[in-house]
């Protein structure tokens, strides 16, 4: 098993840098770089640009070698934990992405519970009164939450928690705690807040972990194994936590794989709408302006966060599920 | 008058789908003998398996029992009235697993995937004794050596899919006896095995019989294995038994025609190696269709028009000590 999880990990060495090429390559697709679209967003403006200027900035940040040499150096960097500077910003990214990449953590890690905890309890649900009225109304929630868009649904919940709630809704914390030190208020403030952006990113992946969970769980209970501990005198509900549902789960479980990487792209667009410094608008900024090492950093590092998770995921199958488990050792 | 077990009394168990009811099991009067194995017979789709998990009480919808009384004679103790309680019921959970247990033909499905066999066989007696953990996995590992289950303390760690098909169905066989039921209900216990595992787990279970002094309700399709286990053999046609008797009686001297064809249907010893074996005519019919008269005749060979295809269906009547005949043929032939 040792074996099995140090492979699973070297796994993620070709996976990143294949990632890391592919991203630098959509980086560089757009024609120019960042001083012609800086030069023509001044030129809009009716500015003129002195040509020695823009002649300097080019020769400082190597734009003019191949870009291969360019991704070797910025790889180069990144070993190191250097990530490069900013044009716009004239900043190292590290320091512009930091706080903002915790942010999208925190937010990620939230909904992903939020989707767990809610997707698997009504996935049990269904699948135990299938064809019930709670069963159709999970149902319907459900197809309306995939079907509605996340900025349309982020919009209604603002409206909503404005109105009806009167809170103050958009960024993450009140304006009172807004430049104020970590401290209880502070921390119960972010939960005040987290709640719309939460429900928001997590409602389409819970629908569809949902119609996962109810459907596995439809399918195993139907198995003779479930009749056979019930012949044995069972309790209803231990039978079911101890056996379909503790099967039910391993797909579930292995597709926080994909879940994750939704919640993190879904939180562009919904982190624009509702105001909060995540990466996402940051994100969507740098690659309009082809800031370069900006955008590539976070998408690497997007990249990374995802990996990760499918990472824990596998881990967590690995240990749920002997079968994968004992497989892999006897081949 | 023997000590009787268990006896089924007029059971009807049908299942109510959309296209119609399926009368699965539709009348069966069976009472099982102490200490005896009673064996049920009939082609695929006849009821064998809805008459065992009514016992149980384990028909969950569409499937419903509709009427009949199973009464469960326990030794030593007072009866019980299975069919009085409800799939959910403490009373029948406490009776599920300890008095009664049952082995189902699939030793690949009926174990958890994801759970340690040892695991799986302890959890009745934790569940049906008192017995603290340490006590009941020596219990367990008893039992696994008892029914030939090799290095029972390395394989009580192991999961279902590290052993091979027979081992599986020793463990089974363990799950089932660990709390030394009084009535052992095997359906179709070896039809997936291949036949020298067939035979030893045969074995296994005759010995445990004599053993822990229980009965067996044994389902199956295949004659081989009642002959070699059966004290009295109850043959099932469309949720009905057309013929029950002694097992002697029966493969010796078989009395209703559908019984005679399926005798027919099967190889037998001292037969020549290439005689025909007879096939059963037509097939058995759509579950759905409810036929006037007896459920055989438009199969039958010895079919006789306005006797079989009129009225209800034919009642078993005694045709010997030891034999009793749904047939209105023999009924006639008897009286006359
Ligand atoms: N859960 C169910 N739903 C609908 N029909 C069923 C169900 N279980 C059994 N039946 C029907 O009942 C009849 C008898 O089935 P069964 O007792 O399993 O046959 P067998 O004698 O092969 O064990 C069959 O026609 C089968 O289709
Ligand atoms: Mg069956």
């Amino acid at each position: 098993m040792f074996s099995l999880i140090v492979k699973r990990i070297l796994w993620m060495i070709p996976t990143l840098l294949i990632i890391s090429i592919i991203s630098f390559i959509i980086i560089q697709l757009p024609p120019g770089d960042y001083l012609t679209a800086y030069i023509s967003a001044l030129g809009e403006t009716g500015e003129t640009v002195d040509a020695e200027l823009v002649e300097a900035l080019r020769n400082r940040y190597n734009l003019d070698e191949p870009i291969y040499i360019q991704y070797i150096r910025w790889m180069k960097g990144l070993i190191k934990g250097d990530l490069g500077m900013s044009f716009e910003w004239n900043k190292p990214v590290k320091e512009l992405i930091f706080q903002r990449l915790l942010l999208t953590v925190t937010i990620s890690i939230a909904t992903l519970f939020f989707v767990y905890a809610t997707a698997i309890p009504i996935g049990i649900y269904s699948a135990v009164n299938q064809y019930s009225w709670g069963d159709y109304t999970f149902t319907f929630l459900g197809f309306i939450g995939l079907a509605i868009p996340n900025f349309l649904f982020a919009l209604i919940l603002m409206y909503l928690a404005d109105i009806v709630f009167g809170l103050s809704v958009g960024g993450l914390f009140s304006p009172s705690y807004q430049n104020e030190p970590w401290s209880l208020g502070k921390f119960l403030d972010l939960l005040g807040h987290l709640w719309i952006p939460v429900i928001v990113l997590g409602t389409a992946g819970t629908a569809s972990l949902i119609r996962v969970m109810r459907g596995n769980l439809l399918d195993e209970l139907r198995k003779l194994y479930v009749i056979a501990a019930r012949a044995k005198g069972v309790p209803n509900v231990n039978l079911l936590l101890k056996y379909p549902v503790r099967v039910a789960l391993n797909p579930v479980i292995s597709n926080i794989g994909w879940v994750l990487p939704s919640i993190v792209s879904g939180s562009v667009i919904t982190s624009i709408v509702l105001g909060i410094p995540t990466t996402g608008p940051l994100l969507l900024r740098a690659l309009m302006n082809q800031d370069m090492y900006l955008a590539g950093s976070m998408i690497m590092m997007l990249s990374v966060l995802t990996v990760i998770g499918t990472l824990i995921s596998d881990l967590l199958l690995i240990w749920l599920d002997p079968r994968i488990r004992y497989e892999t050792r006897e081949k | 008058m023997k000590n009787i077990l268990l006896s089924i009394q007029n059971l009807q168990t049908h299942f109510f789908l959309d296209e119609g009811v399926v009368r699965a099991v539709n009348g069966v009067n069976l009472e099982i003998p102490l200490g005896e194995t009673m064996s049920i017979v009939g082609e695929s789709g006849c009821g064998k398996s809805v008459t065992a998990f009514s016992i149980l009480q384990l028909i969950a919808s569409p499937g419903r029992i509709v009427s009949g009384e199973i009464v469960f004679h326990r030794p030593n103790s007072d009866n019980v009235v299975l069919t009085n309680h409800k799939e959910r019921d403490k009373r029948i959970r406490a009776i599920r697993g300890s008095e009664i247990a049952m082995i189902f033909q699939e030793p690949m499905s009926s174990l958890s995937p994801v759970h340690t066999v040892g695991n799986q066989i302890m959890e009745s007696l934790i569940l049906h004794t008192n017995l603290g953990k340490t006590e009941a996995r020596l219990q367990v590992i008893d039992m696994m050596q008892r029914v030939g289950i090799p290095n029972p303390v390395q394989r009580f760690n192991q999961y279902p899919h590290q052993m091979s098909g027979g081992l599986r169905q020793r463990a089974i066989i363990a799950m089932a006896l660990i709390c030394r039921p009084k009535l052992l209900i095997a359906d179709e216990p070896t039809t997936a095995l291949d036949v020298t595992i067939q035979a030893q787990i045969l074995q296994l279970m005759r010995d445990l019989q004599t053993e822990f002094e229980m009965s067996i309700l044994l389902i199956t399709h295949d004659l081989g294995v009642v002959a070699e286990m059966a004290n009295q053999v109850a043959v099932m046609y469309m949720g009905k038994i057309v013929e029950q008797a002694e097992i002697n009686e029966l493969l010796t001297n078989p009395q209703h025609p559908y019984t005679q064809a399926l005798l027919e249907s099967v190889p037998r010893r001292g037969q020549q190696p290439k005689a025909k074996l007879k096939v059963i005519s037509g097939s058995v019919p759509n579950p759905f269709e409810q036929i006037t008269g007896c459920p055989f005749h438009p199969r039958c060979e010895e079919f006789s028009d306005g006797l079989c295809n009129q009225g209800d269906p034919p009642v078993p009547f005694q045709f010997r000590d030891n034999q009793h005949v749904a047939c209105f043929i023999r009924e006639k032939d008897k009286t006359q």
